[in-house]
């Protein structure tokens, strides 16, 4: 944790994540020698803290904007987040990873119509009780990237290869008149 | 011919050889003879004079022109002549024929008819004489011309036929058309008209349809123009007029008559006078005219018909609409949703009549007889069309699997139907002839093959087969084989495999006990009691262990002990369970005062645990039997109150429901009208708790049938695309029961989770080894 203090990187957001993706931790907090030093001789910067932080700034910069960077950060976010000997991600966890990962400076899961996060995880605690299988939460990126470029859902079909939480999540939101079908867009314009 | 008593002809001698104009006199003068009045005769004189004449004529020239100053211009010369001759005939026919036109202004309908028949005729006879009489210009000047590649020479015969139809025929064929069809309108309308004479017209236009480019090939060009254009048309008039006004005067099945009438007339007709190349084109205009034209008038009636069960106007309209094309599929559509609502509306009825306690006979027997009609009515309606029986199919399938029963559960159909096999194949005061099981077997096999959830079945039927071999109470082994064999051949031997084994099982138990039998006689003891041993393989039957812990009375622990033994000496290493739940037998009661003969009880083998501790004593309470059977109390509770119902013990103490702190004592007054005494009555809860259970592992089932599926395609496949992979799971799996798409969607969750498959990009699905 001193680690991160002397990087200067926020516990509390996606900024913790660009660093454990980057070194590779197999859990939260905890750095391996191996992970470390593959990490930053692949990064290409030099040994000094002031040059890993000025590196990893740069990366947090371009977290929202860089796809592949994010999409990278999140995946690892479920490796490093898993308890030992587990396969998923327990509930609580995960809502506490999406928080921080979908909020700036990671990609923000929010339009000026529709707090997506915030409808994801309203509707995961009112209908989920189970923990976070690799499946769920790598789609759950998958449909949050396409909801941001369609906010009517379009996209989605019953006969997609969607796992079912999703269908349900769609289900639920269009219950509540969010993101319908294209014909009845009642979606603000987004910039 | 010289022979003949005829006047001698009035021939001059053979003219010049070389004067046109004398040869041409000569010759036509024999011609005028042969075309007006050929019925006088003609005799050998006149025959070879015409002939010399023309051969003399053309010869000649070639004479003349070999002594001519240009050797080289014979031909021509020859060529010239001939030429001359050829045209002075087509000079001497177009008058003739002129002159004919002329005189059939006098002429108008059936007097027009006789007068072109006539005319054609005679002419075409005389043809044939002159071609004969100009043979000689046929084989040399016209074969040298057509040899040339000349166009429009003809050979003399054809020429005639050219020239009639060039002068002629191209003004009057159109009155004497006419003609014809006014005739044919007379028959129509049911006078009765000399069809010959259209025979011979249609004969005379057929003749007349030479290829002008090529003349030794004929073509129907100028009979289909002339001739069958203007009939058709005139036929689709006739009958568009006719149709309409009979439509509105008539019933629809009145119309469909008629129409059928008029069209087997319009068959007769081509084979009558018409030429046989009419015949498509004529069927074509009127299944227009009479079907077409009415066909949604047709359709409208057919619910009409259906409602009413006109199974022959039913059959009049199919035969009717068959013959234009499309014209069977909204037949076909509404037969279906016909049907569908017949088999939902009888299930209704009896649903709504019987309620809950539908028995499973009344269920099938609804959905059978609306099969069994709608089958009727395609074999004799609808000429058994295979697309009419897929009609029927659809209809069936969808009434039998969704209806008002099974909105309560979707797999009540099947369910129902395994239990109608169960009563059927049951022994029971009821049974039913072997002949006639068989032939409700083969109904049964009706509706099964309707049924989507196979599996439902199976799971019911095998259960209820346990049950039947377990207590050996079924009515015939030839029939439960027979049934067996049904499903092997509907479904494959996979879904009969475990139905097989078991009769195995009680196969081999039957020897088994025998063996046994024959071990105890040798070891010699006396025995207390008969026995009767059923080895069930745990794979194949679907049982399960006992819910209770059980301590067997003395005399049946050491039968066990001993037959425990005898089978491990047999088969060592073989793990038994019992089964306490599904055993039984018999035990007399010497006690009781009122009756000679002892009273015989037909026990379970709790019941039996119990009665046998009053050997020792006469009262018990409720927590000693707890205490020397082991029975937890649920299970003690079922068993003693059939017993105390029967009043075989009699209960004292506080409550009236047999519990702690109840006492029992055995009854010596009992008394009963029969000898035998069943006791061994299962509760309805316990029928109605297996009945869930069932269902219950059905759904476990399905989950596991699907992953196996799923990682069987994807093992073949390795990459797919998940609509692919959910199509190709349906199919798989349709012949055991219908999936829904999103039980196949969770399957493939579990499999990604366990790691089995993998995501890859754009909806793809990979396997992982």
């Amino acid at each position: 944790m001193e680690y991160f203090k002397k990087l200067n990187v926020s516990l509390e957001n996606a900024e913790f994540f660009v660093v454990q993706e980057l070194v590779q931790a197999p859990s939260i907090g905890e750095i391996n020698r191996k992970g470390y030093v593959n990490g930053w001789n692949s990064a290409g910067v030099g040994a000094s803290h002031e040059e890993h932080a000025a590196h990893v700034h740069a990366l947090i910069k371009d977290l929202s904007r860089d796809a592949a960077l994010f999409k990278k950060v999140y995946r690892y976010a479920f490796i490093t987040g898993r308890e030992r000997e587990q396969k998923s991600l327990s509930l609580e966890n995960a809502l506490a990873f999406w928080e921080s990962l979908f909020s700036a400076p990671g990609m923000e899961w929010k339009t000026r119509s529709n707090d997506w996060i915030g409808l994801w995880k309203q509707f995961l605690s009112e209908k989920w009780t189970r923990s976070v299988n690799k499946d769920m939460w790598n789609m759950t990126l998958e449909f949050a990237v396409k909801s941001l470029q369609d906010e009517t859902l379009s996209f989605w079909s019953e006969d997609g290869a969607w796992p079912s939480v999703i269908d349900d999540f769609v289900a639920w939101c269009r219950q509540r008149g969010i993101g319908h079908a294209s014909e009845s867009m009642e979606v603000d314009p987004v910039e | 011919m010289a022979t003949r008593t005829l006047p001698p002809s009035q021939m001059p001698p053979v003219p010049n050889k070389e004067d046109i104009v004398a040869t041409w006199a000569y010759l036509e003068k024999g011609i005028t003879r042969v075309i007006t009045d050929l019925e006088q005769g003609i005799d050998m004189q006149m025959y070879m004079g015409v002939y010399t004449a023309v051969h003399n004529f053309c010869t000649a020239q070639k004479a003349v022109g070999t002594t001519g100053p240009a050797t080289h211009s014979h031909q021509r010369g020859a060529h010239l002549l001939g030429e001359e001759l050829y045209n002075k005939l087509i000079d001497y026919l177009q008058r003739h024929l002129s002159h004919l036109v002329e005189q059939s202004k006098s002429h108008a309908d059936e007097a027009l008819l006789s007068f072109y028949i006539k005319e054609w005729g005679r002419y075409t006879t005389a043809a044939k004489y002159i071609h004969h009489l100009f043979r000689y210009l046929n084989r040399h000047w016209v074969k040298r011309e057509i040899d040339e590649g000349k166009k429009y020479i003809y050979d003399v015969y054809t020429l005639h036929l050219v020239q009639w139809r060039k002068v002629l025929f191209e003004q009057v064929s159109e009155k004497v058309m006419d003609a014809v069809l006014k005739l044919v309108e007379k028959q129509r309308n049911g006078e009765t008209i000399e069809h010959g004479r259209i025979k011979q017209v249609v004969d005379s236009f057929v003749s007349l349809g030479m290829d002008e480019s090529d003349p030794t090939k004929s073509t129907t060009d100028v009979y289909r123009y002339h001739f069958e254009r203007p009939f058709l048309n005139a036929t689709k008039e006739f009958y568009q007029t006719e149709s309409k006004q009979f439509v509105a005067e008539n019933s629809v099945v009145e119309y469909m008559k008629k129409a059928e009438t008029r069209l087997a007339e319009e068959e007769e007709r081509v084979n009558m006078y018409l030429h046989p190349d009419i015949a498509l084109t004529l069927k074509k205009t009127c299944n227009q005219a009479l079907i077409a034209d009415h066909a949604g008038l047709l359709r409208e009636e057919f619910q009409i018909l259906l409602d009413n069960d006109r199974e022959e106007d039913m059959a009049r309209m199919y035969s009717l609409l068959s013959r234009i094309p499309d014209g069977l599929e909204p037949l076909r559509t509404r037969f279906e949703t016909h049907v569908r609502n017949a088999g939902l509306a009888a299930v209704k009825k009896v649903q709504s009549s019987e309620g809950d306690k539908l028995e499973p006979k009344v269920y099938v027997d609804a959905l059978l007889e609306i099969h069994t009609q709608y089958q009727g009515l395609v074999k004799r309606a609808f000429n058994d069309e295979p697309e009419f029986t897929r009609s029927l199919d659809n209809a069936c399938r969808e009434f039998v699997n969704r209806n008002e029963v099974c909105k309560s559960g979707s797999n009540k159909s099947p369910e129902l139907l395994a239990k109608y096999t169960d009563v059927l194949l049951r022994k029971s005061s009821t049974s039913i002839e072997e002949a006639e099981l068989e032939k409700t077997l083969t109904q049964i096999m009706t509706v099964f093959k309707y049924i989507e959830d196979k599996d439902v079945f199976q799971k019911f039927y095998s259960r209820m087969l346990a049950r039947r071999l377990v207590h050996s109470n079924s009515s015939s082994d030839d029939a439960e084989t027979s049934m067996i064999s049904k499903l092997k051949e509907a479904c494959g031997f996979e879904y009969t495999n475990k139905l097989q084994r078991m009769f195995q099982d009680m196969q081999i138990s039957k020897d088994l006990n025998k063996e046994f039998r024959d071990h105890l006689d040798k070891v010699d003891y006396s025995k207390p009691m008969d026995s009767t041993f059923s080895i069930l393989g745990t794979g194949f039957w679907p049982l399960t262990p006992p819910s209770t812990n059980f301590n067997p009375p003395p005399e049946i622990s050491t039968e066990i002990e001993r037959f425990m033994k005898f089978y491990k000496h047999k088969h060592d290493g073989r793990k038994l369970t019992w089964l306490w739940h599904l055993c039984k037998g018999e035990i007399k009661a010497g006690y009781c005062k009122n009756s000679k003969t002892p009273y015989t009880f037909q026990v379970s083998i709790y019941q039996m645990a119990i009665l046998l501790l009053f050997n020792e004593k006469d009262s018990y309470s409720y927590d000693d039997i707890v205490a020397a059977t082991q029975l937890s109390g649920e299970v003690l509770d079922q068993a003693i109150s059939v017993i105390l119902k029967a009043k075989v013990l009699l209960m004292s103490g506080s409550s009236d429901k047999p519990g702690s702190g109840q006492t029992f004592r055995l009854n010596y007054d009992f008394k009963s009208k029969k000898i035998r005494v069943n006791l061994n009555l299962g509760g309805v809860k316990e029928a109605k708790q297996e009945e869930a259970e069932t269902n219950k592992t059905i759904e476990e089932d399905r989950k596991l049938v699907l992953q196996s599926a799923i990682v069987r395609i994807m093992k073949a496949r390795k990459k797919m695309k998940h609509t692919q992979l959910m199509s190709e799971t349906i199919n798989q799996i349709r012949s055991r029961f219908m999936p829904k798409v999103g039980d196949i969607k969770k399957c493939i969750e579990i499999l990604l989770d366990k790691e089995y498959l993998e995501r890859l990009d754009d909806d793809e699905l990979g396997y992982l080894a």
